[in-house]
């Protein structure tokens, strides 16, 4: 953590610290999908449409309406977490590959939505005015990273406090076993819906992150494949333990960077490392840490 | 023999079928407060398939349950559950992903919900529910002896630990009526004196039980009713001494035996 709060002060290189804005950005995300999925066992291939929601919210009212930055993220954050609830509601229902292909469905509904001309086609929304909040404006990157950051370690704690009490255990009794955990007083159907609209909050929240610091969005960066990106990360680092996500980010941000003078065979070592990774660790980086501390 | 006590459970008319097969057939039953109600039967008699009705398991059967008055039709099972009516299951049905500790804090969910806004702003409130949770839930292993086996996962639990924690995550609920469901199955004779003791503590303190068992001479030493279904019907009920020397009973059990020579 500490490491985490120096290294913009021992790298003052900009390049990195846009870098690491990015995979606390992603991070963020990841944190809340790691109760969703890690602890409630529900898998969601929506997770990009929440975070563009997020993002289109925020830069919709504020570079059109002109609201206020601060204001534009609530407004993101309410209109994510409703449409998480209405749709979650009928595909909630759904288990494994059809929750996945359900959700997947709303993805795309929410990718051709961001493409119509109504919401700045295919070129995007640009001109979405920095973060400010109470009169500071978070316009340097290092000042950025420091947002992101601890917004990002506040989220972890929330969600380690979810996961780790009453409710992270009544979670992973829906996750192994609904019908039991029905009838040990637990409401399944309730339970589920909240951790996805809490993990949607997360989603809204990294989209006006995102959102602020870039200043341009397009649907590009909203793609499937991005929700695909939060499974690898969560996988990588390990699910079910709220900071393996947070390290699966890192990941899978930090290394094609040092594998990008090898241009061609950047995909093939990163498709090699993720293959190794969950054959050999398949709890994870932190699961696998875990057992090498416990062996000792 | 006359009843003084109150029904707390009633069945009317109950019936469920299978795509074809006649599971129950108008079974109506009425269990008196506090009472040790065994159910027993042939396999394939509908022991288990009750409970699942009770218990909101399966809500596609017609007929009604009357619990404490109130009708449980149509009730989810986790809203059966705060009613106060917890189960255990035929075939071991525990959390793998908790600790034998943690699978029974989950059974305190009914009085001790677990709310987002308390989890993340309320740090003391939190604490001490925790506190709470985890103090009872030790009591309740403790109760079934199982307190040493706190922290460790129940797949490594031996068939008889894990159908005592499950009695054990079932009492956490604070349950006015508990139904076990063969909970004596896979058990050695040392566990099986141990649940006897569970079973008669529980009544001692007012919980109603009904046991689904096959162990006969288990039935008849703890129960004080037994109900007999056969095929889907109630075809006789009554305190132990008596069902011991019902002749459709004995029928019952003896025909089976007679297969049993026969096939030999």
């Amino acid at each position: 953590m500490a490491a985490i709060f120096l290294f913009p002060l021992v790298f003052p290189e900009s390049y990195w610290i846009t870098v690491f804005i990015y995979v606390g950005i992603y991070g963020l995300i990841v944190v809340g999908y790691d109760l969703l999925l890690g602890y409630c066992g529900q898998i969601s291939l929506g997770h990009n449409a929440l975070f563009a929601i997020g993002a289109y919210a925020t830069a919709i009212t504020t570079t059109w309406f002109g609201w206020s930055p601060i204001f534009g993220i609530i407004g993101g954050i309410c209109i994510t977490c409703l449409i998480a609830f209405v749709v979650g509601i009928p595909t909630l229902r759904l288990r494994g590959y059809y929750l996945a292909i359900a959700t997947m469905g709303f993805a795309f509904i929410v990718e051709a939505l961001i493409r119509t001309q109504y919401l700045g086609g295919s070129s995007g929304i640009s001109g979405i005015p920095h973060l400010s909040i109470l009169g500071y404006t978070f316009d340097s990157d290092r000042s950025y990273y420091y947002l992101v950051w601890s917004i990002v370690f506040l989220a972890a704690i929330v969600c380690l406090r979810i996961g780790e009490t009453a409710l992270g255990r009544s979670m992973k009794a829906v996750h192994t076993d609904e019908e039991a955990a029905g009838c040990m007083g637990i409401n399944v159907a309730k339970t589920k819906i909240q951790v996805f609209v809490f993990s949607a909050a997360l989603a809204a929240i990294a989209g006006s992150l995102y959102a602020h610091y870039g200043t341009v969005i397009s649907p590009n960066s909203f793609n499937i494949m991005l929700s695909v990106k939060l499974l690898l990360m969560l996988f990588l680092g390990g699910a079910g333990s709220i900071f393996g996500g947070l390290i699966g980010a890192l990941i899978l941000f930090a290394l094609p960077e040092f594998l990008e003078h090898m241009e061609r065979l950047e995909l093939v070592l990163e498709g090699l490392v993720f293959m190794l990774i969950l054959i050999f660790l398949p709890k994870g980086l932190v699961g696998g840490l875990n057992r090498i501390l416990n062996l000792k | 023999m006359v009843n003084t006590h109150p029904q707390i459970l009633k069945g009317q008319s109950i019936s469920k079928n299978f795509g074809g097969l006649q599971a129950l057939l108008n079974v109506n039953f009425e269990v008196a407060d506090g009472m040790i109600f065994a159910i027993i039967g042939p396999n394939g008699a509908g022991k288990t398939t009750l409970f699942n009705l009770i218990s909101g398991f399966d809500r596609d059967y017609s007929g009604e349950f009357i619990f404490e008055d109130l009708s449980l039709s149509q009730l989810p099972p986790h809203d059966i559950n705060l009613r106060g009516i917890a189960r255990t299951f035929q075939n071991v049905r525990l959390f793998p992903n908790l600790s034998a500790l943690e699978n029974v804090t989950v059974g305190c969910h009914g009085w001790a919900a677990p709310v987002y806004t308390r989890a993340i702003f309320g740090l003391k409130s939190t604490r001490r529910e925790e506190h709470t949770i985890k103090a009872y839930a030790l009591e309740m292993l403790d109760f079934v002896g199982l307190a040493d086996k706190k922290d460790t996962e129940v797949e490594s639990l031996s068939l008889g630990e894990q159908k005592l924690l499950e009695i054990a995550r079932a009492l956490a609920a604070r349950p006015k009526l508990l139904l076990l469901d063969e909970p004596g199955a896979g058990l050695n004779d040392r566990e099986m004196d141990n649940l006897e003791e569970i079973i008669f503590k529980n009544k001692k303190s007012g919980i109603t039980q009904i046991i689904v068992e096959h162990n006969m001479k288990f039935v008849m030493s703890i129960s004080d009713e037994i109900m007999v279904l056969n095929f889907g019907t109630k075809i006789a009920f009554g305190p132990p001494e008596i069902i011991a020397n019902n002749e459709s009973v004995i029928e019952v059990y003896l025909g089976k035996e007679e297969e049993l020579v026969r096939t030999e």
